[in-house]
C-alpha cells in the first residue's frame, strides 16, 4: 500500500474482501467517513491492483437515473460519451432492468471482467428514484453470471440508509480521521523538490499546530500548506534566517497564520490577490476626495456595505422591523399618541421569554411592511410603480423572500432574511436610530 | 392560424409562424408616430425638421453614453480577463502536468478559479455590462456560457449551460429568437446527453493537448502562473475556429452586426495588454446574478466542475450584486473550499452617473439641455428608486422627446453648425413660432425701440439675431457649467455639506434657481468665513484647477481666473506676515494688562474693553477671507442665474416635469382610481363624459358604476342593497317610463352584469368577502374619488 500512508488497514480489510482474481466479490460495499479521510483514494488503488474494471461515479451529477446508468455503462464499456449525432450513440438507458441488460451484454463481451462500481457521494440517490438504491444493492442477485460489486462511498453511517423495501446490509468498512501524525505524514508529500526535509517538515508542523484545532479536513490543511510556504521561506531567502532557525521562521509565519485561521474554508482571496487589492486601494485613495475615500474603506472591509437607493435602504428597514417586532407593538412605535406603556413583572419576563432576534425572522404581509415603511420615512411618498419595483428588488438580492400565504396575489408575504450588520450599516447610512423601534431594546 | 382536423374539444398548440416577410417591410421609424402634440395646422414640415433635429441629438447623447459604457469599466474588465487568462493557463498547465501523478494529490489542487465580480444592485445596468463582458470574452476566444440566469432543477442547468457550450458553439449569446434557429445548425446537443462527462469529452477532442506541453513541474507549486510552463501558441489560429466551422461564421456575423459595439471596442483595447494566447482556452461559464440562484443548484455545480476540473478547465464569473460574502451565504463550506475566489468590484453606479451629467449634460457637445426640474426629476428616480444609469438615460431619452415634439420652436437645438441650414429652409410662419417665445418677446421689448420693428418684420434680421442669440446661450450655459463646477469646489469640504458634495446636487439647484439666493447658500457662506486659513488656501488652489480646466477661452472666465490667482496669492503672501502681526499684537496686549496687582476691578474693565476690541477689529487675514467671499458671491450673482433668465432659453433647455414625470413615474393606484371614477379620461368617449368626478351616468361601465355606488357605504355593505341600487342605475338607460320590476324579481342579466363588477372590484382590492355578517362585503379603501 505505498502512496496511501495511514490507512493501510482498511486497505488490506478491502482487498481482502474483494479477493483475488477469479473469485466472487460481495455484493455492495459501503465506505463511509468524513470527507478526505481518503476513501476513493484507497478504493481506486485497491481496485486497480486487483485488476478489477472500474466505473466511478459522483452522484451529485447523477441527477436522474438515467445519467447514472449510462455513466456507469460507457465507463465499464471504456468508450468516450460523445455530444454530437454523427457518432454512433450508446442505446439509451433509462431503468432498472435495461440497465441490467446492458450490463450482461458489457460483462459477455469484455470476457466476464471483475467490475465494480464506485459511488461517490451516494446520500444523494436516496433523493432520486426509489428503487435505485436497493437495486444496486442487491445488483448482484439481478444481474447472475456477472462477477460484479458495487461499492457505495458516504460521509454518513449506513443507519441513515436503511429503507423498508428492497435493502440488503452492504459490507461496511469505516474510515477513521486521519491522526495529527498521519496528517503530518501525508502533508509532508507536498514538499517541492526546492525545501530540504527536516526544514519542511518544521514548517508542517508549525501549519497544523494553528490549524489543527479549527480544521481537520485535508483538503484544506493542504491548502493552508501551499498558501503559506512562500512566506514561511521569505526569511530564508532574504538571508535573515537559517534554515534551521525555528523561531525567527515562527515568529514571521506566525501573524499570517492567526490571520487566515479565521478565513478558513473561506477562499476568498489568494495572497497575491489580497496584496494587489491593497495596493490598489493605497493608489486610488490618493487620488480620491476624502468622501470617497470613506466608501473605499467600507467596501474593503469585512462587512461591505450594500449600495441601494434611498427608498430601497428604508424598505429594508421596515422590512426589518416588521420581521423581528411583534405586530401588536406597532401602535407603540410607529403611532404618535399610542399611550404609555406601563411595565409589568409579567411583560418584562414574556419579552425575556422570546427574544425576537433568537426566534429569527417572523412572515409579515404587505401592507404592513408598506405602513411601517410610510411611517418611518419623513416625507409624503405617493406609492409609485417604481417603489414596489424596489421591492421585487429586494426580494431578488435575497434580501427579503417571499414565505407561504395562500393568497400571493391579495395578500403576499414576506420575511426579512437580510443579515443584521447589512440591516445595522444600512441604518448607518441614513442616520436611522434602529434601536428605538426594535422591541427587544426598547 | 390553421384549424384541426381534431374533433376533440381541446386545447391546441400552435407554433407562430415565421414571418420572414416582416424582416424586408419598411421597419416603422419614430417619425411615423412623431408629432401627436401638434395641431392640425402645423405644417408636416416642423414635423421633419424637429425629428430631424431630434435624431441628430440623440445620436451625440447616445455615442457619448456608449463610450462611456465602454470606458467604465474596461479597468475592472481589463484585470477580469488577465485573471481569466491566467487562470485557465494554470488550470490546462495542471491537466498535463498531473495526469501521470498518483491520483490523490490532484485532487487536492482542486480548487476551481472563480472571479467574483460585484456589481450594484442596479438590475438594468447590469445587463448591459455583462452584455459587454460576455463580448469581450468571445472576442478573444475563449468558449464562453453566456450568462446564466435562474434555474430551478440542476438538470435544466446542465442542460442549458452545456448546450450553449457545445451546441451553440459557445457563441449562442444574446440572439434573439430567431437567429437561435441558425445557430443549432452546428452540432446538436441530445437533453439527455447534456453530463460533464460528454463536456470533457467534447473538450479532450476540440482542444487535442499539445505533446510538447507535458513538461513536469513538482506538484503543488504550480500555483502560480509565472511557474508554469508557457504553452507554445500555435500561431493566431484559434483551435476553436478549426473545429467549428459554423461557430465562427457566427461570431464573424456577430462582429459585422456590431461593428463597433462596445465590446468590440473594449477588446481593441485589453488585447493588445493581454499575453499571447495559449491554445487551450478555458471555459468561462457566467453566473449573473448569483442571488437568485437556488444554493442547491450552484452547489452541486460548483462540485461537479471541482470534480472534472481535472479535464475540463472551467472558470466561473459569479456576478454578485450585493457582497461577496454572499457567495458564502448560499455555499456550503465543503463547496466553498472548492473555489478559488478573487473580488472584482464593479464601479459603482454613482460614479458612472457623475461621469454621465458631466459628459452628456454639462457640455455643450450636446445642444439639449434639461432644465432645473426635470434634472431634479431624473435625479429623485435615481437616487432615491433606482441607482440605474440606464433608467436614468432612458429618462433624459423620454425628456429629449418631449421636448423636440411639444416645441416647434425646438428644431433649433441642433448642433451649432447646422443653425444656419436650419433657419435657411424656414418660413415666416415658422418663424413666427420662435418670435412668439416669451423670451423672445422680452428680449424685443427691452430692445431699442428702432431694432424692434425689423425684430418683428424682418425675417433676416431676425434670423440673424436668433444666431447670435443662440451663439450667447452656447456660451453662457459653458460659463454656467463651468461656474457650477466653480461653486461645487468651494463648498464641497464645508462642514456638512450645505450645497452638497457633489456637482450634481449644486447643479440641481442652480439650474432651477439663482444661486445666491438660497439658503444653501447663505449657509455656505457663513461657513467660508468661519475657515481657518489653510483650510482657505487648498479651496482656492482647487477652485483655481477647476477653473483652468473649464476655461476654454472663454474671457470672462479667464478674468475670473487671473482674480482667483490674484487673490490666492495674496493669501499664501499674507502666511509670512500675519505671524509676526499676530505675535506681536500678543506681545502688545501683554504688556498692556501689566497693572499693579491690587487693583482687580480697573484689571477687568482692561480685560473686557481688550476682549471687545479683538472682537471688533479683524486681522489681515479675515479681511481678505470676506473680500474673497464677497469676490465668489457676486461672480455667481452675476453668472449663475437659472437659465429661464436667458433669451430662447426655450430652444434648448426642457423645463416641463410634469410630462416628463407622467411618462417616468407610473403610479398605478391614482391611475386606478381615475379610471374607475372616471372613465372618459382613459377611454376619450362620447357617453361618459362627466361634469364633475363625483357625477354617476347610466352610460357608466359596469365596474365604474358599482365603483361609484360602493363609494356611498360605509364599512359593510350589504351586497342586496348594493344590487337594488345598481339596477336602479343601469336599468335607467333601458326603459326610463316604465317602473322598475319588483324589487325581489331583479333581471337575471343585470344581476350576472352586477355579480361580475363585484367580482372585479373584489379581483382589484377594493373590498372583500366577510364572515362578520351574511350578504355582506367589507370595504378595504376610504377616501371619495
Amino acid at each position: 500500500m505505498e502512496g496511501v500512508c495511514g490507512r493501510e488497514e482498511q486497505g488490506r480489510m478491502l482487498a481482502s474482501l474483494l479477493g483475488q482474481e477469479g473469485s466472487p466479490m460481495p455484493c455492495s460495499l459501503f465506505l463511509w467517513g468524513h470527507s478526505g479521510t481518503g476513501k476513493t483514494l484507497v478504493a481506486r488503488h485497491v481496485l486497480r491492483r486487483l485488476g478489477i474494471r472500474i466505473s466511478h461515479v459522483n452522484c451529485v451529477e447523477a441527477f436522474c437515473p438515467q445519467v447514472l446508468y449510462e455513466a456507469v455503462l460507457s465507463q465499464l464499456r471504456g468508450s468516450v460519451p460523445s455530444a454530437t449525432t454523427d457518432l454512433p450513440t450508446p442505446p439509451t438507458c433509462d431503468s432498472l432492468g435495461e440497465f441490467v441488460h446492458h450490463l450482461d451484454t458489457v460483462s459477455r463481451a469484455g470476457g466476464q471482467p471483475r467490475m465494480a462500481i464506485l459511488l461517490e457521494n451516494c446520500e444523494r440517490l436516496r433523493d432520486s428514484a426509489a428503487n435505485i438504491f436497493p437495486g444496486l444493492c442487491r445488483l448482484q442477485e439481478l444481474t447472475p453470471g456477472i462477477n460484479i460489486t458495487v461499492i457505495f462511498m458516504s460521509t454518513l453511517p449506513v443507519e441513515k440508509f436503511r429503507i423498508s423495501t428492497g435493502f440488503m446490509e452492504p459490507l461496511v468498512v469505516f474510515f477513521p480521521q486521519y491522526t495529527k501524525d498521519e496528517l503530518q505524514e501525508i502533508l509532508q508529500t507536498l514538499r517541492p523538490s526546492t525545501a530540504s526535509q527536516e526544514f519542511f517538515k518544521n514548517y508542517i508542523s508549525l501549519v497544523l499546530s494553528v490549524f489543527y484545532l479549527a480544521t481537520r479536513d485535508l483538503a484544506e490543511l493542504m491548502h493552508q500548506v501551499q498558501q503559506h510556504f512562500e512566506a514561511y521561506c521569505e526569511p530564508v531567502v532574504r538571508g535573515e534566517a537559517e534554515e534551521e532557525d525555528v523561531r525567527p521562521l515562527w515568529r514571521n509565519i506566525e501573524p499570517h497564520l492567526k490571520k487566515a485561521l479565521s478565513t478558513v474554508y473561506l477562499r476568498e482571496v489568494s495572497r497575491t490577490h489580497f496584496d494587489k487589492m491593497q495596493k490598489l486601494i493605497e493608489t486610488s485613495v490618493s487620488e480620491m476626495l476624502p468622501s470617497e475615500l470613506r466608501n473605499i474603506n467600507s467596501l474593503s472591509s469585512k462587512t461591505a456595505i450594500v449600495e441601494l437607493p434611498l427608498y430601497s435602504r428604508y424598505l429594508l428597514i421596515a422590512a426589518h422591523l416588521a420581521s423581528y417586532n411583534p405586530a401588536r407593538t406597532d401602535r407603540r412605535f410607529f403611532m404618535k399618541h399610542h399611550g404609555k406603556q406601563r411595565k409589568t413583572q409579567a411583560s418584562i419576563k414574556a419579552k425575556e421569554r422570546c427574544s425576537s432576534h433568537l426566534l429569527g425572522p417572523k412572515t409579515f404581509p404587505l401592507d404592513r411592511l408598506m405602513a411601517i415603511f410610510h411611517s418611518i420615512v419623513e416625507e409624503d411618498i405617493t406609492p409609485t410603480a417604481s417603489l414596489f419595483s424596489q421591492l421585487a428588488t429586494l426580494l431578488s438580492l435575497r434580501l427579503l423572500i417571499p414565505s407561504g400565504g395562500d393568497d400571493v396575489l391579495q395578500n403576499p408575504k414576506y420575511k426579512c432574511v437580510a443579515p443584521h450588520d447589512v440591516v445595522h450599516s444600512v441604518c448607518r447610512t441614513i442616520n436611522f436610530d434602529l434601536s428605538r423601534y426594535t422591541y427587544s431594546q426598547a | 392560424m390553421a384549424g384541426t382536423v381534431s374533433v376533440s374539444k381541446g386545447v391546441f398548440a400552435f407554433k407562430r409562424p415565421k414571418h420572414r416577410s416582416q424582416r424586408h417591410a419598411p421597419r416603422l421609424s419614430t417619425l411615423d408616430h412623431w408629432g401627436h402634440g401638434y395641431q392640425e395646422e402645423r405644417e408636416e414640415n416642423f414635423k421633419q425638421l424637429t425629428h430631424l433635429s431630434y435624431t441628430s441629438c440623440w445620436n451625440i447623447a447616445s455615442q457619448i453614453l456608449q463610450e462611456l459604457q465602454d470606458n467604465i469599466h474596461s479597468k475592472v474588465f481589463q484585470s477580469l480577463v488577465t485573471y481569466i487568462d491566467s487562470a485557465g493557463r494554470r488550470l490546462t498547465a495542471d491537466i498535463t502536468t498531473t495526469r501521470d501523478q498518483t491520483f490523490g494529490l490532484t485532487h487536492a489542487l482542486g480548487n476551481v478559479p472563480t472571479a467574483c465580480l460585484v456589481t450594484g444592485v442596479n438590475m438594468p445596468d447590469r445587463d448591459a455590462t455583462f452584455q459587454s463582458l460576455v463580448g469581450l470574452l468571445r472576442s478573444t476566444s475563449r468558449r464562453t456560457s453566456p450568462p446564466c440566469r435562474v434555474k430551478s432543477a440542476p438538470r435544466a442547468a446542465m442542460y442549458r449551460m452545456i448546450s450553449q457550450l457545445i451546441g451553440g458553439g459557445g457563441w449562442a449569446g444574446l440572439q434573439d429568437e430567431e437567429e437561435e434557429e441558425e445557430v443549432v445548425t452546428g452540432p446538436k446537443v441530445k437533453r439527455k446527453q447534456c453530463t460533464m462527462a460528454v463536456l470533457a469529452a467534447w473538450y479532450q477532442r476540440t482542444h487535442p493537448s499539445s505533446p510538447r506541453k507535458a513538461k513536469k513541474e513538482p506538484p503543488g507549486y504550480t500555483r502560480s502562473p509565472t511557474k508554469t510552463p508557457c504553452s507554445p501558441s500555435k500561431g493566431n489560429r484559434s483551435p476553436t475556429k478549426r473545429t467549428h466551422p459554423s461557430s465562427s461564421r457566427k461570431a464573424d456575423k456577430d462582429t459585422q452586426a456590431n461593428e463597433g459595439s462596445p465590446s468590440k471596442r473594449i477588446k481593441s483595447n485589453i488585447i493588445a495588454s493581454l499575453p499571447e494566447r495559449s491554445d487551450k482556452p478555458p471555459i468561462v461559464i457566467i453566473l449573473e446574478d448569483l442571488e437568485s440562484f437556488p444554493p442547491r443548484v450552484l452547489n452541486d455545480l460548483v462540485l461537479i466542475c471541482s470534480q472534472y476540473r481535472a479535464t475540463v478547465p472551467v472558470v466561473l464569473v459569479f456576478g454578485v450584486a450585493t457582497t461577496p460574502d454572499r457567495v458564502h451565504h448560499s455555499l456550503s463550506h465543503h463547496a466553498s473550499a472548492c473555489l478559488a475566489m478573487e473580488v472584482f468590484r464593479a464601479q459603482p453606479s454613482t460614479h458612472y452617473l457623475t461621469s454621465v451629467i458631466d459628459k452628456v449634460l454639462m457640455s455643450n457637445e450636446l445642444p439639449f439641455h434639461l432644465g432645473g426640474r426635470p434634472f431634479k426629476l431624473l435625479l429623485d428616480i435615481f437616487l432615491y428608486n433606482d441607482l440605474s444609469v440606464e433608467n436614468f438615460t432612458k429618462g433624459l431619452k423620454v425628456c429629449m422627446m418631449e421636448h423636440f415634439m411639444c416645441h416647434a420652436s425646438s428644431f433649433l437645438c441642433c448642433s451649432p453648425k447646422h443653425r444656419q441650414d436650419m433657419l435657411g429652409n424656414v418660413t415666416g410662419p415658422q418663424l413666427d413660432t420662435v418670435r412668439k417665445l416669451p423670451s423672445f418677446r422680452a428680449y424685443v421689448e427691452a430692445a431699442p425701440p428702432q431694432e424692434q420693428v425689423p425684430l418683428l418684420i424682418d425675417e433676416d434680421y431676425t434670423k440673424k439675431t436668433i444666431l447670435s442669440l443662440l451663439a450667447e446661450l452656447d456660451v453662457w450655459y459653458a460659463r454656467f457649467c463651468a461656474l457650477v463646477k466653480v461653486a461645487n469646489a468651494l463648498t464641497s469640504r464645508l462642514p456638512g455639506a450645505p450645497m452638497g458634495r457633489q456637482v450634481r446636487e449644486v447643479l440641481a439647484v442652480c439650474l432651477s434657481r439663482s444661486l445666491v439666493d438660497t439658503e444653501e447658500y447663505q449657509e455656505a457662506v457663513k461657513g467660508l468665513r468661519s475657515m481657518a486659513r489653510e483650510e482657505l488656501v487648498t479651496v482656492m488652489q482647487c477652485v483655481q484647477d477647476v477653473l483652468e480646466e473649464q476655461l476654454g477661452g472663454d474671457e470672462i472666465l479667464c478674468e475670473l481666473l487671473t482674480e482667483v490667482i490674484l487673490l490666492s496669492g495674496r493669501l499664501s503672501g499674507l502666511g509670512q506676515t500675519t505671524e509676526a502681526e499676530d505675535e506681536k499684537e500678543a506681545g502688545g496686549g501683554g504688556a498692556a494688562v501689566t497693572l499693579k496687582p491690587s487693583d482687580r476691578f480697573h484689571l477687568r474693565e482692561k480685560l473686557l474693553d481688550s476682549a471687545k476690541n479683538k472682537g471688533k477689529k479683524s486681522n489681515k487675514y479675515e479681511c481678505l477671507r470676506s473680500e474673497v467671499v464677497q469676490f465668489f458671491s457676486d461672480a455667481f450673482a452675476s453668472h449663475l442665474q437659472p437659465p429661464t433668465t436667458q433669451t430662447l432659453h426655450e430652444v434648448l433647455f426642457f423645463h416641463s416635469s410634469r410630462a416628463a414625470k407622467k411618462m417616468l413615474v407610473g403610479l398605478p393606484r391614482p391611475a386606478l382610481t381615475t379610471a374607475l371614477a372616471n372613465p372618459h379620461h382613459y377611454l376619450q368617449c362620447d357617453c361618459c363624459r362627466l361634469d364633475e368626478p363625483s357625477a354617476l351616468v347610466t352610460t357608466l361601465p359596469d365596474i365604474s358604476v358599482a365603483y361609484k355606488l360602493h363609494l356611498e357605504c360605509g364599512r359593510h355593505i350589504n351586497l342586496f342593497d348594493w344590487l337594488q341600487a345598481f339596477v336602479a342605475v343601469v336599468s335607467q338607460e333601458d326603459d326610463e317610463e316604465g317602473p322598475v320590476t319588483s324589487s325581489r324579481n331583479v333581471d337575471q342579466k343585470l344581476q350576472a352584469r352586477f355579480v361580475l363588477a363585484v367580482s372585479e372590484l373584489q379581483f382589484l382590492g377594493f373590498i372583500k368577502p366577510t364572515k362578520r355578517k351574511t350578504d355582506h362585503m367589507v370595504r378595504l379603501t376610504w377616501g371619495g374619488c
